[in-house]
This record gives C-alpha cells, sequence and structure tokens, in this order.
C-alpha cells in the first residue's frame, strides 16, 4: 500500500510541473505553428546544460520579417501578464515593444516571460522567450548584463 | 473398511456407515428437510467420498466446486502428488486501495498525456507535451516513449534521436547554449535599457517641464 501511494504522489508532483508551461497562452507560440516558417527558429533547452543559469527549461522563438505575427503573438502574452507578479514594460508604437514578466510560480519552479517587438523600434525581430527553474528575478535579470 | 459413524437420525439412534449416512443427507437435502449442521456434515462427506454414485455427483455439482475441489485434493495427496491450491484472501480494504489507486493512475496517465490521443496530435504537439514531461521527470526516455519511431535525425547520444523531430534547435553544447542565450537575451537586454532610456528621457522631460 505504501508503494503504491508513494508512486502516486511521486506522479502527482511530476504532472503538477508539466503543466508549468501548458498553463500559458503564450505556450501556444510554441505549440508548432511555425515549425515550417523559414524565417522562424525555435529553441528549446532542458536539462543539465542550464544548471549553470540554475534554470530547467529555455524555450525561445525568434520570427524575422514577421510584424504580422505580433497580431497573434501580443494578445497572447498580454493575457499573461495580466497573472504576472512582476513586470517590466515598455510600448511604442501604439503596441507592446518589450516585456518581461515574472510569472506565477508553479511547486518549486519559478516562470518568467520575455517578449520583444523590435518592428516597433526600427527592427526586424520578434522574440519570445520562456524561462522556467529555481532562478531568483535578479538571477534571470544579471543574463541580461 | 469403512468407519461407523453415528449420526443422530431425527427419529432414533442408529449406526450407519459413511457412505448410507451420505446417501441420506443427499436426499434429505433434495427434500429440503436439512438443517444447516446436515449441510455442512453434507459437504464434508462429499468431499471426502470416493463415490461415484449418480446422486453423490449430482449433490457435488449442485453443493458447488468447493466439494469437488477439495475431494481432488484429497485424491493427489493420496496418490503422492502434491498440489496446492493457493486460497488467497484479500481484505476488501486492500482491494479498494488497490481499485483506487489503478484508477488514480490511469486518469493521471490521460490528464497527463492531455484529452487528446497521440495519434491525433502532431508530432510536434507530442513533442512539446513529451518534452513537458520529459523535463519534470528528468528524463528523456519518456519523450521517446511517447515519439512515433519515425523522422529520426542523428542526434548526440545523450539524448533521444525523438527529440529531433520539428525544426526546433536543441543544442546541449554548453558552448553552443551560453551563445544562444547571450545572443538572445542580448536582444532583452538592449531593449531593456532602450526602455530605461525612455523612463529616464521622460523623466527629464516631466522635470523640465515642471520646472
Amino acid at each position: 500500500m505504501k508503494p503504491i501511494i508513494a508512486f502516486i504522489l511521486f506522479w502527482a508532483v511530476g504532472a503538477a510541473s508539466s503543466f508549468a508551461q501548458d498553463g500559458l497562452n503564450a505556450g501556444a507560440v510554441f505549440d508548432g505553428r511555425y515549425h515550417d516558417e523559414p524565417r522562424a527558429s525555435e529553441t528549446q533547452i532542458s536539462g543539465g546544460v542550464l544548471e549553470g543559469y540554475n534554470l530547467s527549461l529555455y524555450r525561445s522563438i525568434t520570427l524575422t520579417d514577421m510584424p504580422e505575427a505580433a497580431a497573434d503573438i501580443e494578445p497572447l502574452v498580454t493575457s499573461d501578464a495580466v497573472k504576472a507578479i512582476d513586470r517590466e514594460v515598455s510600448y511604442r508604437d501604439g503596441g507592446l515593444y518589450y516585456g518581461f514578466y515574472q510569472l506565477q510560480s508553479v511547486g518549486v519552479k519559478n516562470r518568467y516571460l520575455f517578449y520583444l517587438n523590435q518592428n516597433r523600434n526600427k527592427g526586424n525581430k520578434i522574440i519570445l522567450i520562456y524561462l522556467e527553474g529555481g532562478a531568483s528575478r535578479e538571477k534571470i535579470k544579471e543574463m541580461l548584463k | 473398511m469403512t468407519r461407523l459413524t453415528k449420526i443422530i437420525d431425527m427419529k432414533a439412534d442408529k449406526y450407519i456407515t459413511e457412505h448410507d449416512e451420505l446417501m441420506l443427507l443427499i436426499d434429505r437435502y433434495f427434500d429440503g428437510a436439512t438443517s444447516l449442521e446436515q449441510e455442512r456434515r453434507l459437504r464434508l462427506l462429499l468431499a471426502e467420498s470416493d463415490s461415484d454414485a449418480e446422486a453423490v455427483e449430482e449433490a457435488r455439482a449442485v453443493l458447488g466446486i468447493f466439494a469437488e475441489s477439495r475431494r481432488r485434493l484429497k485424491c493427489s495427496s493420496s496418490t503422492g502428488a502434491k498440489q496446492s491450491i493457493k486460497h488467497s484472501y484479500r481484505s476488501p480494504i486492500w482491494v479498494v486501495s488497490g481499485i483506487a489507486a489503478s484508477i488514480a493512475v490511469i486518469i493521471g496517465a490521460v490528464l497527463t498525456l492531455t484529452h487528446l490521443s497521440v495519434d491525433e496530435m502532431s508530432s510536434n504537439e507530442v513533442l512539446t507535451v513529451a518534452s513537458n514531461i520529459g523535463v519534470a521527470a528528468d528524463s528523456y526516455d519518456s519523450i521517446a516513449e511517447l515519439m512515433p519511431q519515425v523522422n529520426q535525425h542523428v542526434m548526440p547520444t545523450r539524448r533521444s534521436p525523438a527529440m529531433a523531430v520539428g525544426s526546433v534547435n536543441r543544442p546541449d553544447n554548453p558552448a553552443d547554449v551560453a551563445a544562444l542565450i547571450s545572443s538572445e537575451m542580448g536582444y532583452m537586454a538592449e531593449a531593456q535599457r532602450s526602455t530605461y532610456e525612455s523612463i529616464s528621457n521622460d523623466i527629464v522631460a516631466i522635470t523640465s517641464i515642471m520646472e
């Protein structure tokens, strides 16, 4: 009986952690919609290589010369931003230019979201980065230096 | 040599053989005239009796396998062969707990893999779900288990081939990881500096207006 209970508990913790990203609206950007787009570059990093950053997951997508994609991505980001516990945002040219959000933690995992639309500041990239792990906000800000 | 057994007849005390007693109890059983004690006695005699009489076989069939099993056990024991009948009695609590745990595991597995079957999801959707599971389990094997064995690319040995599906970059070389993070976060850093610069400019402008 005890092994069964222990198994169910361990599974429950794992399952809860696995939903950390699934609960995000911005997570839909990583659903593969841009996999066939040559102007898109998607990256996923997990495991031991992120230990130095105290992260467990790093996901990013960069869309080059696709300003129209902002119409799809911005609403997802802003909807997640509503629940953010900390944020730094900048609006330009009538829309979201830069956003850094610390989202609500899931278990022991802190979650962060970066959004940048360079098309609003003489650039040509839209970048969305999702971070997950034990890193503190200060640790994440150090990555920007 | 049959064992003489004393039974208490309903009407008179008599000594009869076990076989006679058995036949008497069978008759009374089918007449619906046996007491509980007599029924127990009947089952015992049926289990121990080697008789193949039609009435005895019929009684065995009606009274169930239990008597038949015990008879077979006695026969096999008499021939020297050992047959063990496993009588596993499980507490109802254990049974209910096992059923509940099985249901919980099944429900959890379904929720973990989302409401869609793997076949209905695109390979990238499966990858997304699988990667989350893999990250949570800190294991790449779970990802390999979920991914269909197609579109496998050459991958570093440490990772499952299934993780190569789609156009998702998955660097695992620390130098490549550092370079990529530095590059992407560099864009964010530049945007942050631009933002702070804008804030500073706005504050300066407001200050000058107020002055």
